[in-house]
């Protein structure tokens, strides 16, 4: 009998590896109350998922999906399940921390009226009095046990912690669940979504990344300039937080202690002085190249190739060179 | 003679409660018993509120609850540090005690003649007429001092009290009472025993008798009725007044006496300490609900008189943030207690992050609440709590995995240093000097050049120095602001591991945070040494001589004071003195010295977004410009970074410098 039901957002066509890690705590979780574990695919991908799910070990994998689930809101996800489990009595029901999760899985608990714990990091022991499980508190310094004594308990789990399944061949069932309708109508409506179009790579998943600082002088005068360079590298562009508070651009472009940490294989910091702050979140490039008029500048201490020169004059060059090239 | 003096002395008195009716006299009682019940059922509240607190901290002396009662509770020093305020307050203050102690004695003279069945106890003669006399020029004090209050309500400025609905209640209320006294005090000199001919001696009640002379024309039964009148208003109000006390900020009448003498003895700079084994033990890190506080802290916050003068000098209240020091306090006072959770809408972690600790709240405090203890502790139940996320959490992480906040190789700590010439603590034989460099001194680019500029002042005044090198790492400050008691622990004993194992006379550091943690704080962890801070060393190595500089231009410059140096550790002198010995001609901006400005960095936020609000570098940057400098001097290195990005942000042309950069331009041989 499965005590244990794991939660994944059935979004795009595969399972993410912190959801695979999901079914790994599922395992543990049915290891340690000596029973089995289930899976439920919430969303637009549920059936095209199934297939993949059913070889994570479960016994049996639910899916629903419906309008309501197509994009995500909490509301819509924490109703949904809230609406599964008043017909599926699950012990222990867990899902991978993620931005969804910290947001829908305390509603849930709210909804169930049932005891929660976040970012588990190790299951204990799970019994029809209580579950005890993991977490990190402190930052980190020390290790929490928690026990949750209700007859049904919630979970949200780290997925660096715990096994990713490799969905082998298909041995759950695969039952398809109806959503009741009208269920997500919270007052709140889902209008659209705005994603910041760029052609250019994700910061944190490019090989070369463009960076500038105050030295450009804003998106009047030499951001342009760098943009262009990194289309010609296929780079992606970042910046200092300077640049960011100016409101040159846009926070998701920062890069340093305060913003995002990065290590691409190249680095081409472009105006920027090299603060501490900004050091923090790149030093770990395989590559640093550095422009900028002040040879004093401690960006050149750390950088492997540096060019003591006027960006206003180099930049250009530099595109105009490697166009050239690539033309 | 005699037979003269004794008709004097039996005619100069008054009546007293004359033309009050036996009804309104059993009201008066009745009113009066009611109030006092309300005031002390509403005071045994607050100190059974207070009671669920922990028992914690050294009982003060005697002798010192005294003195201190002496200096701010009597002569009200701390109050007076703001001109107008401390008049208006004193006027009234003493107004109050005054007429409080008329109506004390007007009491004693009323129930002790009737107990032993004398016409008169005291209340005669000279002592009427001296007595009479002081109620009017206090009461005029009293109107005074309100008149202050509200005027100060009305006009701008910076220290500008509040004006809400509960604080202009207040003052009018003792308005009333205080003209409504006069009303009826002149209204009896008019009607009494036939007019002011009857009783000339009333003259001595110079308000009451003007009053009079003024209401001469009316018929007696007018103004008997007046009378009454006024006297009942006089009455019930006041009798409202003391139900009141214990119930809204009035309280402090009582409370802040009380939190005045018998207040923790404690530097804003030197944090109570949590180990580990008391966690284990207690299970309470941080303060979740108000019985994690401390009873004396408790208390504290009912001493708030609502000035509002904390909140006037936070540079997070002055720049938009969501954190008001008094709106802590008075949120944790106004909690229900027992298990509820002081967290939430009201103190929530947009609140307490926003604190930079920089301490002038405590600072400015008149009745020493410690407002700033408060907003650690509930960010130490945060931290426990896993409320702490995005880049303050990986600059926790980065100084306990690290040893600095940057997450810095360890490694590379000693690597400014290389060709310098400076020796490790295990090359040099008990040097005097042991130079702390800090995280920042060693790591960031823009403070290592400070660092070395402190280095070759010290190889110029032929001083034996050394470093720790490797062996150093973060102080935990960071940790430790940020609520984080167990990294702090950690470091902090490293720390004293090693510098317990080296032998030096002082330690030298140009890091106000170093200085104020190993300085107040590793004592408590059994770490005592002789630290001074850069400024304080180089004013005393021109002062004996051992270091000359050359002279230069003047340049007029300002000094932007580090919190944890002149605020938490009372350097406000030697930084100013090292300026003027480089020829650099201080301007002092507006608020310095231990009331000076944060420039936005302390407790932990150097590693955290500013994104509600002004910014308060930039804040702190107009501050500044406003002296007109060629140079800022900062003696920190956060302040550093602070105020160059300020800078820069406006495209200044300012130097922003360190004192020691300063001085290191001086020496000989260095102008070009």
């Amino acid at each position: 009998m499965a005590d244990t039901l794991i939660i994944i957002q059935a979004m795009g066509n595969e399972l993410s590896k912190s959801n695979l890690a999901a079914a790994g705590f599922g395992r543990e979780a049915a290891a340690a109350s000596g029973g089995a574990f289930d899976i439920l695919l919430l969303g637009p991908s549920a059936s095209g998922l199934s297939a993949a799910a059913a070889g994570l070990g479960g016994g049996t994998v639910f899916t629903m999906s419906s309008t309501e689930l197509e994009v995500y809101t909490a509301e819509a996800f924490a109703a949904a399940a809230a609406a599964f489990l008043a017909d599926h009595p699950y012990r222990l029901v867990a899902a991978a921390t993620s931005s969804a999760t910290k947001e829908y899985f305390p509603r849930l608990a709210a909804l169930l009226d049932v005891p929660m714990a976040s970012d588990v990091l190790k299951v204990e022991s799970v019994d029809p009095q209580k579950v005890i499980l993991t977490r990190a508190v402190f930052v980190g310094n020390l290790l929490a046990t928690v026990e949750l004594e209700a007859p049904q308990a919630l979970a949200t789990c780290r997925s660096s912690e715990f096994e990713p399944q490799t969905p082998g061949g298909e041995t759950s069932t695969v039952e398809p669940v109806e959503m009741p309708a009208g269920l997500a109508s919270s007052g709140k409506t889902f209008v659209g979504i705005e994603a910041a179009s760029s052609d250019r790579p994700d910061l944190k998943e490019a090989d070369i990344i463009v960076s500038v600082g105050r030295g450009t002088r804003g998106p009047d005068e030499g951001i342009p300039l760098c943009e262009r360079l990194a289309d010609v590298l296929g780079a992606a562009l970042g910046a200092t937080r300077a640049v960011v508070d100016a409101g040159w651009l846009a926070n998701e472009f920062q890069i340093g202690q305060t913003g995002k940490i990065v290590a691409p294989e190249v680095y081409v910091a472009i105006g920027l002085s090299g603060s501490i702050q900004h050091l923090a979140g790149m030093r770990t490039s395989k590559t640093i190249v550095a422009i900028n008029k002040d040879p004093e500048a401690p960006i050149f201490e750390v950088a492997d190739l540096g060019l003591v020169a006027d960006l206003f004059d180099a930049v250009p060059e530099l595109t105009a060179a490697l166009e050239s090239r690539g033309g | 003679m005699d037979e003269l003096n004794t008709i004097f002395a039996a005619t100069v008195t008054r009546e007293i409660l004359w033309n009050i009716p036996g009804w309104a006299r059993a009201l008066m009682y009745l009113l009066f018993l009611a109030a006092v019940a309300l005031c002390l059922m509403g005071v045994a509240r607050r100190v059974r509120y207070w009671r669920q607190g922990r028992e914690a901290g050294e009982p003060v002396s005697l002798g010192k609850a005294c003195r201190r009662l002496w200096r701010d509770a009597v002569l009200q020093v701390r109050i007076w540090r703001s001109g107008a305020a401390g008049l208006g307050h004193a006027l009234v203050f003493w107004g109050f005690i005054v007429l409080f102690l008329g109506t004390c004695i007007v009491a004693v003279e009323d129930y002790g003649s009737w107990l032993l069945g004398r016409e008169h106890l005291f209340f005669t003669g000279t002592f009427y007429l001296a007595v009479s006399f002081a109620l009017e020029v206090f009461g005029i004090f009293f109107l005074l001092g309100l008149v202050v209050a509200l005027s100060r309500r009305k006009s701008g400025g910076r220290l500008r009290p509040l004006s809400r609905p509960v604080d202009l209640a207040v003052l009018w209320l003792f308005l009333v009472i205080g003209l409504s006294g006069f009303a009826t005090e002149g209204l009896r000199i008019a009607a009494a025993g036939g007019g002011l001919e009857s009783h000339p001696f009333e003259r001595w009640s110079f308000v009451g008798w003007w009053l009079a002379t003024g209401l001469q024309g009316l018929d007696g039964n007018v103004l008997t009725t007046l009378h009454l009148g006024s006297w009942l208003g006089h009455m019930v109000l006041s009798m409202a007044f003391i139900a009141l006390i214990p119930y809204c900020k009035l309280r402090h009448i009582f409370f802040a006496p009380v939190n005045i003498a018998l207040r923790e003895d404690r530097k804003a700079g030197r944090y109570l300490g949590v180990s580990m084994e008391e966690v284990e033990e207690t299970g309470r890190y941080g303060a979740a609900v108000a019985a994690d506080f401390t009873r004396r802290q408790l208390m504290s916050f009912d001493a708030c008189t609502e000035c509002a003068r904390c909140q006037t000098v936070c540079p997070a209240t002055a720049t938009g943030k969501p954190l008001s020091p008094m709106k802590v306090v008075l949120d944790i006072a106004g909690s229900s207690g027992g298990g509820a959770s002081l967290h939430g809408d009201e103190i929530s972690p947009d609140v307490l992050w926003a604190c930079t600790s920089c301490g002038a709240c405590v600072e400015e405090c008149p009745v020493y609440i410690d407002q700033l203890g408060a907003i650690v502790d509930l960010r130490r139940h945060l931290v426990a709590e896993g409320e702490i996320r995005g880049s303050a959490q990986a600059a926790l992480r980065s100084v306990a995995a690290a040893g600095n906040p940057w997450g810095m190789p360890q490694e590379d700590r000693g690597d400014w240093a290389d060709g310098l010439g400076v020796p490790t603590i295990d090359e040099v034989d008990s040097p005097e000097l042991l130079f702390w460099i800090g995280c920042a001194g060693s790591y960031d680019r823009r403070s290592r050049k400070v660092t070395e500029a402190m280095v070759r002042i010290l190889q110029a005044a032929g001083v034996r120095f050394a470093i720790l090198g490797k062996g150093e790492c973060c102080t935990g400050d960071p940790a430790r602001r940020m609520g984080d008691e167990f990294t702090y622990n950690e470091l902090a004993g490293a720390n004293i591991e090693s510098l317990s194992a080296a032998s030096f006379e002082r330690i030298l550091t140009t890091c106000p945070h170093c200085f104020n943690a190993i300085r107040n704080e590793y004592p408590d962890l059994g770490g005592d040494y002789d630290v001074v801070h850069h400024s304080e060393f180089i004013e005393e190595l021109i002062a004996s001589g051992r270091l000359v500089l050359e002279d230069g231009a003047p340049v007029r410059g300002t000094l932007h004071d580090p919190c944890y140096l002149a605020r938490q550790n009372d350097v406000v002198e030697a930084p100013r003195s090292v300026l003027r010995s480089t020829g650099l001609d201080v301007v002092e901006p507006e608020q310095s010295g231990k009331a000076g400005f944060c420039g936005g960095a302390g407790g932990g936020r150097m590693w955290m977004e500013e994104d509600t609000g002004e910014r308060i570098n930039s804040e702190r940057w107009s501050q500044l410009e406003e002296t007109e400098p060629e140079t800022v001097a900062v003696g920190c290195p956060f302040c550093m970074t602070m105020m160059t990005d300020a800078r820069d942000a406006v495209d200044s042309s300012v130097e922003v410098k360190d004192i020691a950069e300063l001085v290191a331009e001086r020496l000989p041989g260095s102008l070009t």
